[in-house]
């Protein structure tokens, strides 16, 4: 039996996607606040893509929105180095200072942070993953 | 394979092995001679992170040391990341 033809895992991921999706975002979003940050919340938003490829059997996207994604991450994140470093002469400086009393935006380049790392860890969780499928397909196969 | 060639790579493999065993020799001896009689000092000007979290309005003391005063690791491990992805495909490209 394989993961696919299991009925359980489908309902249940079925049911339960747009709700650990949100959870993967709320991880990120609230970071600053509460327990979480971008790199957990990319872990599990990764992982949730992988295993409903898993058992559904089919891609939700394909390669090149993960890669946006990364890059969309990657940028930011070298952007916001150049930015502080331009602004204070110290590398990511000169943006915390952006406070709000909202505790989602409590401090805004913290929240921009978290998002860039959290959409450039679950891009790159799932293009390795994809990366390692697809490269055990390509081997021949010795019978 | 071209006798020549194996000639060749064995040669940078012995000078590879050479040198992996004369920096690793020089370590033990650094590491042994010199570094055990350093005392360990800790220096008295500890970051107030408090403070820091008041000043950047966070709650979460985790998060002010992980995106604060830490943040080139951070940005580090999301680079090795990064790498790694690059890595797969290249290794893919050439296998």
């Amino acid at each position: 039996m394989q993961l696919r033809d299991s009925l359980i895992l489908k309902n249940i991921l079925g049911m339960g996607f747009p709700f650990i999706a949100m959870y993967g975002f709320y991880l990120t979003a609230y970071g600053a606040n509460f327990p979480g940050g971008g790199f957990p919340a990319g872990v599990v938003f990764g992982t949730l893509v992988i295993v409903v490829e898993m058992v559904f059997g089919h891609r939700i996207f394909e390669n090149s929105f993960y890669m946006k994604i990364e890059y969309a991450g990657f940028v930011f994140l070298y952007a916001a180095l150049m930015v502080g470093f331009f602004l204070t002469d110290f590398f990511f400086s000169g943006l915390y200072d952006v406070t709000t009393t909202s505790p989602m935006f409590s401090n805004v380049f913290y929240w921009l942070l978290n998002l860039a790392i959290y959409s450039e860890v679950s891009g790159s969780l799932i293009l390795i993953y994809r990366s390692l499928i697809e490269w055990k397909d390509d081997e021949p196969h010795h019978e | 394979m071209n006798p020549i060639t194996n000639d060749r790579n064995n040669m940078r493999k012995f000078i590879f092995d050479a040198v992996a065993a004369v920096i690793l020799l020089g370590a033990l001896i650094y590491v042994t001679v010199y570094v055990r009689g350093l005392d360990l000092v800790f220096s008295d000007a500890v970051t107030d992170f408090r403070s820091l979290a008041e000043l950047m309005n966070i709650e979460n003391m985790v998060a002010v040391v992980y995106l604060g005063p830490r943040v080139f690791d951070t940005f580090l491990e999301v680079n090795v990341v990064v790498l790694t992805v690059f890595g797969m495909k290249y290794i893919r490209s050439t296998s």
